[in-house]
């Protein structure tokens, strides 16, 4: 039997019964990539990352999985034909996130950070103002079916800054990314409509919300 | 429409979804046909619509920790790491999923998952995937003859293998020959690793330090009740022959970094950890001195210093000594051991926790980890007295 021809189930599967050489070699080498890309982008939220540090939390990644006589690869339980991915995914980033956030001597306080990161009030009521009126807009487009679903693609991409992509791999949206853009437009075109049906309003520092109703080009 | 590059204009991407006096409805139909056909249109159009509503948070989700605390209703990290990794049930993905449409914490830390699982390389990451060792089959096989200890067909490599060992297998009768030969000179004479090893040895026989040395295999600790240190006539044998060719190198090369390392080493076994610092910075290679090797053995000096002068100042400077050596050996067991130690010696009971955890999942000597899981015993038991 080829390892190399398995499916992931199939394979773990092997290497879990017969600790395998061959099949071990094939685990290490089919997921390395994928483990090496979550680790490499994991590293990168806190700091430049190196090609050594890079191949020791690959090396973490493997040692975690594989630690008494491979239990979290044993309690693993294949829910769909994807998950063996995902899990080595979550596996791969807490090694890196445990990796830095152990605490250092020099570490800073969290919330003197979270204070500086902080938008101005204005700026917040400002955005709130104008998440209230879209939230009231988009209302009118309830009864369209996928209301709901298409609501939550569009706070995901204009709100939290997830691409079309990555909403497309969400597992509750079941749409290819060519649907998640187009869902997007559709909504996008709705609202411009609606808001531009309404009169401007003068806000104390809301340009940013004027400019969106009036439809004038922005910065 | 650009007729040059058959894609929406500037102008035409700017004004998406405003009906214009000059241009007209047909214009507006024009433009979503080739919108409906056109990937990097579609792209355009929404990144410059983004812009334009200006929704999102103000800290880009490059860094963490990330901005926002989490509210009352808001799901766990894991949670939402899971449902970025798609291994949500259905049920709870979909409320996962509302929620964090909606919500400035988990919005940012399901965003954060989403890219760090996404297929997509930045080329800065691209260019240092190409430089992983662990992408080639020889690394590869050395983690699967480490995870599979009882495999026979992929012998176990180690960084110290013993030189000779190569040429033995030559099969070549002169080679062979010469071999064995360099083998009995080798085998008469001591090499740092030799002497390395004697005084681990050394270490187990008598273990009066709590916290480890390289190699060396678990024995019980013995605490030290006269607070001096034993005289050398009193060392056991495995002491005062490395003690004679630690002296004999040293004497021929004054400056010998690994000699000088071993002679620390030494040292701290009979609690001497004032000469130990004095050794060690005699090194005067700057990578050498910031090598894991001589950054340890710097720890363990301070560590003796500063259970001997009862100094919480100097516990801290053996956490960040070890703090170092973790960053290039994360996964190191003797290293995390040590960590944890230290970490207790000032009362920093969640870091030496996570260092037992972490040291029980790498740890393959039973005696090094049921002290681990006593120590780790320990800290739940004060946990739990305190709450």
């Amino acid at each position: 039997m080829d390892p190399r021809k398995l499916p992931a189930q199939e394979l773990l599967q092997l290497c879990l019964q017969s600790e395998d050489q061959a099949a071990w070699l094939e685990f290490v080498r089919r997921f390395q990539p994928l483990i090496a890309g979550v680790v490499v982008k994991s590293i990168r939220r806190w700091t430049i990352p190196t090609p050594a540090l890079v191949d020791d939390l690959v090396q973490d990644t493997y040692l975690k999985l594989c630690a008494n006589d491979f239990r979290a690869l044993r309690q693993f339980e294949f829910h769909h034909e994807n998950a063996l991915f995902g899990f080595l995914k979550v596996v791969a980033s807490n090694v890196v996130h445990d990796y830095f956030r152990r605490p250092r001597p020099d570490d800073v306080e969290l919330d003197d950070t979270r204070i500086a990161l902080g938008s101005s009030f204005s700026e917040n009521a400002d955005k709130k103002i104008l998440i209230g009126e879209i939230e009231r807009c988009l209302e009118a487009h309830s009864a369209e079916p996928n209301f709901a679903r298409d609501c939550t693609i569009f706070w995901l991409y204009y709100r939290q800054g997830l691409t079309a992509k990555a909403i497309s791999e969400l597992p509750t949206v079941d749409l290819e990314v060519k649907g998640v853009e187009s869902a997007l437009l559709r909504l996008t075109r709705f609202l411009k409509e609606k808001m531009n049906e309404k009169p401007v309003n003068s806000t104390t520092s809301g340009s940013r919300t004027s400019s969106m109703r009036s439809g004038s080009p922005g910065p | 429409m650009d007729q040059q590059s058959l894609h929406l204009s500037d102008a035409q991407i700017e004004q998406y979804g405003k009906t214009s006096e000059t241009t007209g409805p047909e214009a507006g139909q024009q433009i979503e046909t080739h919108l409906a056909d056109c990937p990097a249109c579609r792209d355009r159009v929404l990144v410059s619509q983004r812009v334009r509503f200006a929704l999102m948070g103000d800290t880009p989700v490059k860094t963490a920790p990330l901005p926002d605390r989490p509210g009352r209703q808001c799901p766990s990290e894991d949670d939402l790491r899971n449902l970025a990794a798609g291994l949500c049930p259905r049920d709870q993905a979909t409320k996962l999923t509302e929620h964090a449409a909606q919500c400035n914490h988990c919005g940012p830390v399901l965003r954060m998952y989403a890219e760090d699982f996404s297929e997509d390389l930045s080329k800065d990451d691209e260019a240092v995937v190409r430089k992983l060792k662990s992408s080639s089959a020889g690394w590869q096989k050395k983690l699967v003859s480490r995870v599979l200890p009882r495999s026979s067909g992929v012998p176990a490599k180690t960084s110290k293998r013993p030189f000779f060992s190569t040429w033995v297998l030559v099969p070549t009768t002169a080679f062979a020959c010469a071999a064995i030969a360099f083998a009995v000179w080798y085998s008469q004479r001591e090499t740092p690793e030799k002497v390395e090893k004697l005084l681990a040895q050394a270490y187990t026989e008598n273990r009066t330090m709590e916290m480890r040395v390289p190699y060396a295999k678990h024995s019980d600790f013995r605490q030290l009740r006269s607070g001096a240190p034993e005289s050398l006539l009193n060392s056991p044998p495995t002491v005062r022959r490395a003690s004679n060719e630690i002296a004999s190198q040293l004497e021929k090369d004054p400056a010998d970094p690994k000699w000088l390392l071993l002679s620390a080493r030494l040292d701290l076994i009979e609690w001497n950890y004032q000469p130990a610092i004095s050794a060690l910075d005699k090194i005067v290679d700057d990578r050498v001195i910031r090598s894991p090797e001589v950054l340890t053995t710097r720890a363990l000096a301070l560590y003796e210093k500063a259970e001997f002068e009862h100094d919480r100042e100097v516990s801290g400077e053996v956490v960040d000594l070890l703090d170092r050596v973790l960053q290039k050996n994360p996964a190191d067991p003797v290293t995390l051991f040590n960590h944890a130690v230290a970490c207790e010696k000032i009362l920093a009971y969640e870091c030496a926790a996570r260092d037992w955890t972490r040291l029980l999942e790498v740890e393959r000597d039973s005696g090094w980890a049921d002290e681990a899981r006593q120590h780790l015993k320990r800290i739940q038991e004060k946990k739990t007295l305190q709450h």
